[in-house]
């Protein structure tokens, strides 16, 4: 039996969803919440020269990264020179989403925090190999570990705010950052916790990473005009651009949230999550998995097709991904999707982070009744008929928003994002 | 560690002034070991696990001067901390450092 066959849940969405309370983000695209939508909505890509290493050898020497991060703001020089970069953008976003939700009050061991990563302190590892080849196995770091391991930032957060409930970190490639969040969602339903901080972080712009991606054929060779590389959907597009970053959001349980009288800016509504069982770095090319992940989230969020006013696509700009989405796309909204955006042609792909950074872009799209563009797209692909988003903001009337993830493993993650007034 | 072996280090500490790797004294440990555990107030003769710093300044410590001084560091000082001070903790990192060779 098909998903979409199922009777949809007996009980009223608001009692199965998470309300969003707080947000916090560092982007390449800015590390406030109002500077990163301005730069969305501007529609021009952050894809520039890397800066954190001499590229110049490699095949691919841009990337959207993050100029202006000082961990000295966000911690001690002690827990700043303990901890890898991809924690430091945890402990940053996750703290700032903390503190737009106002800090409610939580009783520990009813917090949960549910962080996201691909391989943890992805430089920290390399200086270690570095310092293992070159110096010999006494010069590795003896915190090498603490510091790299994926889960570092979830236990970082746990001891920061002294929280003793749910402490998990997922890890599926492309799709962590939504997954987290669902997986946040899913504790706040099923009574585990009332408050949960969930988001994922990415930092791994370094030049054997940089230099994996690129030798799989799965970057952007752009490199001498970087910001026009990322350009989801559009003919000319020739693989992503690499970026890092860290989204958070709090999720509580609505009823408290808005007894305490929250703000709320969305309710986590629906969460779908499954696998292709196809190839480990290609999206099934019918979109099966996909559609079948965005039907699973449409079904737990007990809202139909038809009433989906907009989808953040996962819209990687790689020519396999962004044509399997859209027939994907077709098959669930049954050929007439909704209007479509993909914020990595700003962000470029901020890998595990991605999905969590867009879930915060499709909050404030239902904030301000604005749907941000797809940068660079210029040249229609004659095989994707997508209703695309660009050369400008588009007005929409806030509704239930669908956002995609898809992860290298054939791993997706689907979330159904609505209105915090509007269930 | 007795004083007199201090004294030893202090001499060949004063004779390497000014050069780059010079052997460190325990008033240099103790300001390293403040500096990492960003703990204001270190007495080497308290025992560590009285003091504020956890086990892993002191790892930390161990591996800043181990690096600094291009010495291996003996990980078993790591094994009875409870029952250490920073004095017999400087003992056991200088013991290797002045066992090599003086043009280091």
């Amino acid at each position: 039996m098909g998903v979409t066959e199922r009777p949809l849940s007996p009980l009223p969405s608001v009692e199965r969803a998470a309300a969003i309370t707080g947000m916090g983000v560092v982007t390449p695209a800015g590390s406030t919440l109002d500077e990163f939508w301005h730069t969305l909505c501007a529609g021009k890509s952050m894809a520039k020269p890397i800066e954190a290493f001499d590229a110049s050898g490699l095949a691919v020497r841009f990337a959207c990264e993050v100029l202006d991060f000082d961990p000295a703001v966000h911690m001690g020089a002690k827990e700043a020179r303990r901890t890898d970069r991809f924690a430091q953008f945890a402990i940053a976003a996750a703290m700032k989403a903390w503190a737009d939700a106002g800090t409610p009050e939580v009783a520990p061991e009813r917090a949960g925090i549910v962080t996201g990563t691909g391989s943890g302190g992805t430089s920290t590892t390399e200086r270690q190999i570095r310092n293992f080849v070159e110096r010999g196995p006494e010069r590795v770091h003896p915190l090498a570990i603490p510091m790299t391991m994926p889960n570092a930032a979830a236990g970082l957060l746990s001891m920061r705010l002294g929280w003793t409930g749910p402490n998990i970190t997922v890890s599926t490639a492309c799709a962590t950052g939504s997954h987290a969040l669902g997986e946040g969602m899913r504790l706040i339903r099923d009574g585990t916790a009332d408050v949960v901080l969930a988001g994922a972080s990415e930092a791994s712009i370094t030049p054997v990473v940089v230099t994996e991606f690129a030798n799989l054929q799965a970057l952007s060779t752009r490199n001498d005009e970087p910001s026009c590389a990322s350009r989801p959907f559009d003919a000319r597009r020739d693989g992503f651009v690499i970026g890092e970053g860290a989204a958070f959001c709090v999720l509580e349980n609505v009823g408290l949230a808005r007894e305490r009288g929250a703000r709320i800016h969305a309710l986590l509504a629906g969460y779908g999550r499954n696998a292709d069982a196809y190839h480990l770095a290609m999206p099934a090319p019918d979109g099966a998995g996909a559609v079948a992940c965005m039907q699973m989230a449409l079904h737990d969020a007990a809202i139909d097709s038809e009433a989906v006013v907009h989808v953040n696509t996962h819209g990687t700009s790689t020519d396999l991904n962004d044509r399997a989405e859209a027939r994907a796309l077709h098959k669930v909204f049954s050929g007439d999707p909704p209007p479509v955006t993909a914020n990595k042609g700003v962000l470029g792909h901020l890998v595990t982070a991605a999905g969590a950074a867009e879930a915060v872009a499709v909050c404030l799209s239902l904030t301000h009744g604005l749907i941000p563009p797809v940068a660079n797209y210029v040249y229609p692909d004659p095989e994707i008929d997508l209703n695309v988003v660009a050369g400008g903001t588009r007005p929409f009337r806030p509704g239930p928003v669908v956002s995609n993830s898809f992860g290298f493993g054939g791993q997706n993650a689907s979330l159904v994002i609505v209105p915090g007034t509007d269930p | 560690v007795s004083r007199q072996f201090e004294d030893v280090v202090a001499a060949r500490a004063a004779s390497e002034k000014g050069e780059n790797m010079a052997v460190p004294t325990l008033e240099d440990v103790v300001d390293k070991l403040k500096e990492l555990s960003e703990v204001d107030e270190i007495d080497p003769d308290t025992l560590v696990s009285e003091l504020e710093v956890d086990s892993l300044d002191v790892l930390e410590l161990l591996y800043a001067i181990a690096d600094e001084q291009d010495v291996e560091f003996d990980e078993d000082v790591l094994a009875d901390l409870e029952d250490v001070t920073i004095r017999k903790i400087y003992g056991r990192v200088i013991e290797p450092i002045l066992a090599a060779p003086a043009t280091r």
